[in-house]
């Protein structure tokens, strides 16, 4: 069966590559709170329970720093900020909370073994980027100021706003953009923070459709 | 628009049931239903394990059937142990193969020996052909816009389609330019990811406000078709020499989705859904048109050891036995012929308990 609504499928694969190595078994095991059993042990019937629902307790205790596996310090830096241009911290957490520049990197580094042409994409698209920025302003990215970087995003997203526009770095401002909705949304901060999923949850009885036929 | 809508069967209990409890309606069905309210093979098996006549090999890999040459029958199969690789045998009156289609024909294949050169039980040359998937598209998307910014509810539900839509067009009236019909699904509510809002454009703060808007008013509409059994569509050994973990030879796939009648089925099906969801008031975010997805897809996938009265052209009978090793049988999808538009796998079980009275009765006459 096939859930097609953006950021599921896709979601999943960046997970599988993720949960088939040790390395990235590790890397999931320290991703989610401490203290979640969410990555238990298969059960009776050989089914791994995912309890990450919301009876899952806030993380607790501090979190190990994150070595970088993939990008070297001034990528990270530039993922980073990228990432946090696409889902900021407003009145609710954002990309930087969720830590999703981490978990790009580690997906990146995973990818050496599913999918290698991606990291070639990010490397070319982050070099595209500083293209750009010192075409335009003179400067490399990591210098320019933030309404420059906002303005660079909105040149590289111009294909979709006119799907006739070109521009080179469109392709992996797409990339850039669906894996961090892909991470975001499903970090415990994007799901149950941000959007507020109920699911997961034991309910001693399914309410169904609370509103009268023809409300909301 | 008067056409009637089901909601779509789930297979989950809403009573106890031979041990196995009724719903929570925690909504984790899609994960693995923790308590095994919802059905599953693996909760069948579990129940199984409670006769004295029956015993369950974890980690067993069958590779091969194995055969008596005195008396042209099986006499049981090979499997490998996948925690150390080791090959053991089983023996038994008949073998029955339920591995999932690809598999048993995979089994098959690789029994191969003088007398069944190209695959045991293929002296119709026809064992691993006719492969079929549901016809299917990429899913439309699109929101309510009355029910943006609504409080989230426990609805990642069954994790499945909703609403269903059984039987399009089988009439045969028209001049439709398909063989068969299709149905469609709908899919809503708050789920596991960014929803609607997503595929949105723009980033910043408003885009991730409008995701979050938008996350309780996601729909979004699919379909599946009568697939075609095309003799084109069909897996062989890889003539490579692919292996799996256990030192097993691996399939190699050559299929096609893409045949006129799937394309025509796949226009009606994006037509149908576009004009639903417009009355219906949903807001329709913009898609490209694709074409039909590729077999296995859907993972609805059957044939490759089709059953018929003639061994020249099939590789069962109509008991599921194989024409050419009678105490051989399949129980899985492979059998098919044709599939409908529905899931296939009460029709698989169905046929599934018929081969095994048939069975039963082969033992009791003394046949096998």
């Amino acid at each position: 069966m096939k859930g097609k609504q953006i950021g599921r499928r896709s979601a999943l694969k960046y997970f599988g590559f993720l949960s088939s190595s040790a390395a990235g078994w590790e890397f999931l095991a320290n991703w989610l709170p401490h203290g979640s059993d969410a990555l238990a042990s298969p059960g009776p019937a050989g089914l791994v329970p995912l309890t990450g629902g919301s009876q899952v307790s806030a993380p607790a205790g501090p979190v190990e720093p994150y070595s970088l596996h993939f990008f070297k310090s001034d990528e990270f830096r530039t993922v980073q900020i990228l990432t946090e241009m696409i889902i900021p911290t407003d009145d609710q957490p954002g990309a930087k909370e969720a830590r999703v520049a981490e978990y790009i990197d580690f997906v990146l580094f995973s990818a050496s073994e599913f999918e290698p042409s991606l990291q070639k994409h990010w490397i070319d698209g982050l070099e595209e980027l500083e293209r750009q920025s010192n075409e335009k302003f003179g400067n490399s990215f990591l210098r320019v100021s933030a309404s420059e970087r906002e303005e660079l995003l909105k040149d590289m997203s111009l294909p979709e706003r006119d799907p006739k526009a070109e521009q080179p770095g469109f392709p992996f401002y797409r990339t850039l953009k669906e894996m961090t909705v892909d991470a975001f949304y499903s970090s415990r901060v994007g799901l149950i923070d941000v959007l507020g999923y109920k699911g997961l949850a034991f309910l001693t009885e399914f309410p169904g459709c609370t509103s009268p036929p023809g409300k909301t | 628009m008067g056409i009637k809508a089901i909601p779509q069967a789930l297979a989950v209990l809403s009573q106890p049931y031979r041990g196995r409890p009724e719903c929570h309606y925690c909504g984790g069905c899609n994960k693995g239903c923790l308590v095994e309210a919802r059905y599953s093979s693996l909760a069948a098996f579990a129940e199984l394990k409670n006769h004295s006549n029956f015993t369950l090999k974890p980690y067993a890999a069958v590779n091969t059937v194995l055969m008596d040459s005195r008396t042209g029958k099986a006499k049981g199969v090979s499997y490998i142990d996948t925690r150390n690789k080791q090959e053991f045998e089983a023996y038994s009156r008949a073998v029955v193969l339920a591995a999932s289609n690809i598999e048993s024909v995979r089994i098959l294949l690789n029994s191969r020996n003088r007398d069944f050169p190209s695959g045991l039980a293929n002296s119709s040359g026809t064992l691993g052909h006719y492969l079929m998937d549901h016809v299917s598209f990429g899913d439309v998307e699109g929101f309510f816009p009355q029910l943006a910014g609504r409080a989230t509810t426990n609805d990642d539900g069954p994790g499945e389609a909703c609403l269903y839509i059984p039987r399009y067009d089988y009439s045969g009236k028209g001049n439709k330019k398909y063989v068969g019909g299709w149905r469609l699904n709908f899919y809503t509510g708050c789920g596991m990811g960014p929803g609607p809002g997503a595929s949105l454009p723009g980033f910043g703060s408003a885009y991730k406000k409008k995701i979050k808007e938008l996350y309780p008013a996601a729909v979004s509409m699919g379909g599946y078709g009568e697939g075609l059994a095309l003799d084109s569509n069909y897996v062989e050994i890889d003539p490579d020499g692919l292996r799996d973990p256990w030192g097993m030879p691996q399939v190699r796939f050559h299929t096609s989705a893409e045949y006129p009648e799937a394309y025509a089925m796949v226009d009606e099906m994006y037509g149908q859904v576009n004009e639903i969801l417009k009355a219906s008031g949903a807001e329709i975010l913009p898609y490209k048109k694709g074409n039909p997805e590729p077999l296995g897809a859907v993972t609805h996938e059957g044939g490759g050891a089709r059953m018929g009265d003639d061994p020249r052209t099939s590789v069962l009978d109509r008991w599921c036995c194989a024409h050419d090793v009678k105490n051989v049988l399949v129980a899985d999808a492979a059998p098919f012929v044709s599939h409908p538009e529905k899931e296939w796998t009460l029709t698989l079980m169905a046929l599934a308990y018929r081969t095994c009275d048939h069975l039963a009765e082969e033992f009791r006459l003394r046949n096998l």
